[in-house]
């Protein structure tokens, strides 16, 4: 069955790397979607912040008036965008992988290591959602700022933590694919 | 256990785990965090963890990133591809082989605007292939041009491995990017005179094709003007200090935005197309880099990184055989590595290695220079057997090929690679030289 959503785009033909996940179930589906859609929306954050840096560069060329603090606003646009990217390189099965060793091995074997893997990933992701959100309350009760425009730093930590959030949902996911495709 | 066999240790689990398909990233957070309680305790690791993941992804120096990424998509989707490749086959196509010499020139003027080498190889063969197999060029030799030409996306700046490198290094990406500029002059010339070579051995493998009139070849050249405003607009805007490298960025994602709408009719689409590949690749890219955030934070614990450079300053090898031996270490492990993350894992146990070397040059020119190497080192990864990702790619575009002839083909263009990591080894002003005279 095709699992690939009716998104545009949704197809990535610059790259080569074939998905090693079909999500082909409802809740598969709905995160992919999801993923989809933060990672797109994370893409607009981007665009944006180039269009903003060109008006903030000419501004400061032209008529010497810098947009102040832009490199804080930069800083954390990107921020966000880099985290509501993570979850859709997982649901892709996007992340960097050295295959070479493994290439050889039954496609069960193959799903049990990577059972292992995701699970792992799982873990680490939990972990660092949980000090991420131990991290952003600090941020919130000392009311950190940032030195020009005084934006409050938890805004940043706020969506990563739920791009996070969501990035522990897929992983969940493909621990729960691999482990049934392990089994068939 | 001492802090130095713990750091060894753990750095053979590490390797054991992405040889078993760990991701990569994955393998540096788990392996590093493990390591880290196992030094410092819970505790120390649980307050770290608070702020750097936060800290290393919301971060000015590397939003340059997410933004070049975002401008060698655009730069896919902008039509530039095929002028490029018109302008230097109407120069060059006349001659044996031309139209693979063409077909490197474009992949090195492409590599102006987009900093990824992949993307390179796939965006110039898709214009360039259907002609070198119209001229009945070999197919080892199509396809091993157009491969080991994508590399050169990597080393000519805007370059996202560059970046990184002077991130780690605590290098400007400036002087990266111009440190780079000649060695990528050589390897673009090298590669013409690969195939200038192959044809003079096999006569057959590039025939050459009809001789363009002076009048079209300059039509050809305003064709391009616009790639080269990009290019001159961000590098010279960097270089002369009116904007930061994330600033140029940013400014060439944008101008090459306009271009893929206006010139390459970009429309919704294939901007969703272009934002879901910036993600993805980016991704990529910071799962490794808050991996590897972990990871060096244990090793620096280990103190393993220095105490390697001091067992080796003092073994009384020569400096120059050290740094040799370190390319060799590249060479290898980009057999079955990915180029970012073999940078990732080795530069900070070679940096202090480097840095404890005598080679008559300041501590930074010595960054500088071996950086280059490292990451010309590092993008052969990208051609040689057995994982080649930029074969693949090509090999999958040209579908009767068989994948050992794109391998063969691209052996050659390997050769050249290793002269050119000669030239630079030995004569360090390749890459320090420009940097010098700013």
């Amino acid at each position: 069955m095709n699992s690939e959503l009716e998104f545009p785009g949704a197809s990535d033909p610059g790259s080569d790397a074939p998905g090693y996940l079909t999500a082909d179930d409802r809740f598969g589906r709905w995160l992919e979607y999801c993923a989809t859609v933060l990672a797109i929306f994370g893409g607009i954050i981007l665009t944006a912040l180039s269009a903003f840096t060109v008006f903030s560069v000419i501004g400061r060329a032209t008529f010497d008036s810098p947009i102040l603090g832009d490199s804080e606003v930069t800083e954390m646009a990107c921020g966000l965008a880099v985290f509501m990217f993570l979850p859709y390189c997982q649901i892709k099965g996007g992340n960097i992988v050295v295959d070479f060793f493994t290439a050889g091995i039954s496609n069960q074997r193959r799903a049990a290591l990577d059972f292992l893997h995701n699970f792992v990933f799982l873990f680490v992701v939990v972990i660092i959602t949980w000090r991420m959100i131990a991290g952003g309350l600090d941020a919130w009760h000392h009311g950190e700022i940032s030195m020009m425009l005084r934006l409050p730093i938890w805004i940043g930590y706020t969506g990563g933590i739920l791009a996070l959030i969501l990035l522990a949902l897929v992983c969940l996911y493909t621990v729960y694919l691999n482990f049934t495709e392990s089994k068939s | 256990m001492s802090g130095l066999e713990l750091g060894a240790i753990m750095f053979v689990v590490m390797l054991a785990l992405i040889m078993a398909r760990m991701p990569v990233g994955v393998a540096m957070l788990f392996v590093g965090g493990v390591g880290y309680v196992m030094l410092s305790g819970w505790d120390p690791l649980i307050n770290f963890l608070k702020t750097s993941t936060y800290g290393r992804v919301a971060s000015y120096t590397l939003s340059v990133i997410p933004l070049f990424l975002l401008m060698g998509q655009f730069a896919t989707k902008a039509g530039l591809n095929t002028a490029l490749f018109r302008a230097a086959r109407a120069w060059f196509g006349h001659q044996r082989g031309g139209i693979a010499i063409a077909a490197i020139g474009g992949c090195a003027a492409f590599g102006a605007i987009c900093g990824s080498s992949t993307a390179t190889a796939a965006t110039m063969a898709h214009v360039s292939l259907p002609e070198l197999r119209r001229y009945n060029y070999s197919n080892t030799l199509a396809t091993g041009t157009l491969a080991a030409g994508g590399t050169l996306g990597i080393l000519i700046p805007p370059s996202i491995i560059l970046v990184i490198y002077a991130v780690i290094a605590e290098q400007s990406i400036l002087d990266m990017f111009v440190a780079a500029f000649i060695p990528g002059i050589i390897a673009t010339v090298g590669y013409m005179a690969v195939v200038a070579i192959v044809v003079r051995v096999d006569e057959s493998a590039g025939p050459a094709a009809e001789r363009m009139p002076w009048l079209e070849r300059i039509k050809c050249l305003k064709e391009i003007w616009s790639t080269a405003a990009v290019f001159i607009l961000v590098m010279g805007g960097i270089y002369l200090g009116w904007f930061s490298p994330t600033e140029g960025a940013a400014i060439g994602a944008a101008a090459v935005g306009v271009l893929a709408y206006v010139v390459g009719g970009m429309r919704w689409a294939g901007f969703l197309e272009c934002l879901l590949g910036t993600a993805k690749a980016t991704a990529m890219i910071f799962l490794i880099l808050i991996g590897a955030e972990i990871y060096n934070s244990f090793l620096a614990l280990t103190q393993l990184p220095v105490e390697l450079a001091d067992m080796i300053a003092e073994s009384g090898l020569p400096p120059l055989a050290i740094v040799a031996i370190m390319l060799v270490i590249y060479l290898v492990l980009g057999c079955v590595m990915d180029a970012l993350a073999m940078i990732l894992l080795t530069i900070p146990v070679f940096i202090p290695i480097v840095i404890g070397l005598d080679f008559g040059l300041d501590e930074d020119a010595v960054l500088v220079w071996f950086g280059v190497l490292a990451v010309v080192a590092v993008e052969m990864g990208l051609i040689t057997p057995p994982i080649g990702i930029n074969i693949f790619v090509i090999n999958s575009m040209a579908e009767d090929v068989p994948l050992a002839d794109s391998f063969k083909g691209v052996l050659p263009f390997v050769a050249s690679d290793i002269v050119r990591v000669a030239i630079i080894l030995l004569f360090p002003a390749t890459a320090l030289w420009l940097p010098n005279l700013l």
